[in-house]
């Protein structure tokens, strides 16, 4: 039912708040309320019976001539009501159905991505620790079995978290256009959108906070054994698991934050057509999303090689070369992924 | 399926025949027309709601506060004398329209055939 309140009062926020208006959304959301009621009733489950109440909304603007207000929105599009205007160049809109079906798949797909994103950060754990364990007798193999179980393990993590994230496109694949901005935004699906967001965003924000929390306080194991511990083999050891400890954390912060933004990143993505006109707006946005997923592992593992080489080597003087190295080597992954995307986008 | 565009003219008249035979909130009005209709034709609410408040501008039905079934406090509409006069204009009406369109059709199909 919340959702139904937070719904209507989306559409409302776009009129002034008179007596008048303040009376007919009283009666529309005891509307709302019976036809939700008596659905549950028959028996339908929450979503289907939320579903139901507002799809058979139907439009706000039909209501404002009554109430002697003239809408000052862009006429909105009703769900199978109108026939949509004579179409401009531009995609047709996301319809609420459309945007019902992508929001659940969301919903359903975010333990696999954010479990997928989690082991990507976890991979290179064992090709960090176990070399270092192997050299310094806490495991009975030899140093090149540690790093090749290292290398097993991270290329097994890695095949899980590509194969979980593969499984997810059989949830989007219906929404395809949605993915790829071949929409413009419809003010409805937008305000539903927002409603759902607002919904959720209790729940968005905490794990924001905790997880963000995690990640500033990620590397004091590792700053800890590195400065308390001896120059042992033993504290060279808690060293590296310092190192893998700070990918753990982050993984956790990942793990806990991913999750929760379905509902977010539902809006984000349905409020982005308002461009529409598949200008270089999008353009920004695809390129982001390729090189952005890659800068998320990129940078962290990038700091774990420098961290690890710098605190086992005691290479402080030399180590600081990773990052020209590094910035260098994203610049070209960066113009990389742009000029695969734009080579996919030319022949869509 | 009819279209809300369709229709739009005959929901004052569909509202007005179910008030005749007692008064009723919003929920139960669009319950009952969407009933009657059947897969025909389902009512959104705002175009229910829309409805109703002009019919109360225009005086055809008058509404008070009363408690539903399910024990929540809602608006009633009953239907007023001018309604009464009104439903009957609008039926005569709407028996007008048919028999018109219903003209054209026929005409049009025995036009056609030779």
């Amino acid at each position: 039912m919340n959702v139904i309140i937070a719904y209507l009062t989306t559409m409302f926020s776009a009129y002034p708040q008179t007596p008048r208006l303040l009376e007919a959304k009283a009666e529309l959301q005891g509307m709302m309320e019976d036809a939700y009621t008596s659905l549950i009733a028959e028996g339908h489950s929450e979503n289907e019976a939320v579903g139901r109440v507002i799809r058979d909304f139907g439009n706000l603007d039909e209501v404002a001539p009554v109430l002697g207000i003239t809408s000052e929105l862009a006429p909105a599009i009703a769900v199978g009501e109108q026939p949509a205007p004579p179409a401009p160049p531009r995609h047709p809109p996301v319809t609420l159905e459309e945007a019902k079906g992508y929001a659940d798949a969301q919903h359903r797909i975010r333990f696999r991505v954010s479990t997928a994103v989690m082991l990507f950060v976890l991979s290179p754990s064992a090709v960090i620790a176990l070399p270092v364990a192997a050299k310094t007798g806490i495991l009975p193999i030899t140093g090149d079995a540690g790093v090749f179980i290292g290398i097993l393990t991270l290329l097994v993590l890695a095949a899980i978290g590509v194969v979980l994230i593969v499984t997810t496109s059989r949830e989007t694949g219906a929404f395809k256009r949605i993915e790829e901005d071949r929409f413009s935004a419809n003010p409805e699906v937008t305000r539903w959108a927002a409603s759902l967001a607002a919904e959720h965003d209790t729940a968005r924000v905490r794990a924001l906070q905790i997880s963000i929390a995690l990640w500033i306080l990620a590397p004091i194991p590792l700053i800890a054994f590195a400065l308390l511990l001896d120059d042992s083999s033993q504290g060279e050891f808690w060293t590296v698991i310092g190192v893998v400890l700070v990918l753990a954390i982050v993984a956790t912060g990942l793990g806990i934050l991913l999750p929760r933004t379905w509902a977010q990143s539902t809006l984000d993505t349905l409020s982005r057509g308002t461009s529409g006109d598949g200008l270089p707006a999008d353009a920004d946005e695809d390129e982001r999303s390729i090189v952005g997923v890659i800068a998320a592992f990129y940078w962290p593992a990038l700091t774990a090689i420098f961290l690890a080489w710098s605190f086992i080597g005691n290479a402080w003087g030399t180590s600081w070369i990773v990052w020209p190295i590094g910035a260098v080597l994203f610049g070209a992954i960066a113009a990389g992924g742009s000029a695969v995307e734009s080579y996919r986008r030319a022949r869509r | 399926m009819i279209s809300a565009d369709a229709i739009r003219g005959y929901v004052d008249l569909l509202v007005l025949s179910l008030l005749r035979t007692g008064p009723g909130y919003a929920y139960e009005l669009a319950q009952r027309i969407n009933t009657i209709s059947g897969d025909d034709y389902a009512i959104k609410q705002t175009t229910l709601y829309s409805a109703v408040k002009r019919l109360e501008t225009t005086g055809l039905v008058t509404s008070f506060a009363d408690v539903s079934p399910t024990g929540k406090p809602r608006t009633y509409y009953r239907i007023s004398d001018a309604g009464l006069a009104y439903f009957d204009l609008k039926v005569e009406e709407w028996n007008s329209t048919k028999a018109v369109v219903d003209r054209f059709i026929h005409e049009t199909i025995e036009g056609a055939t030779p």
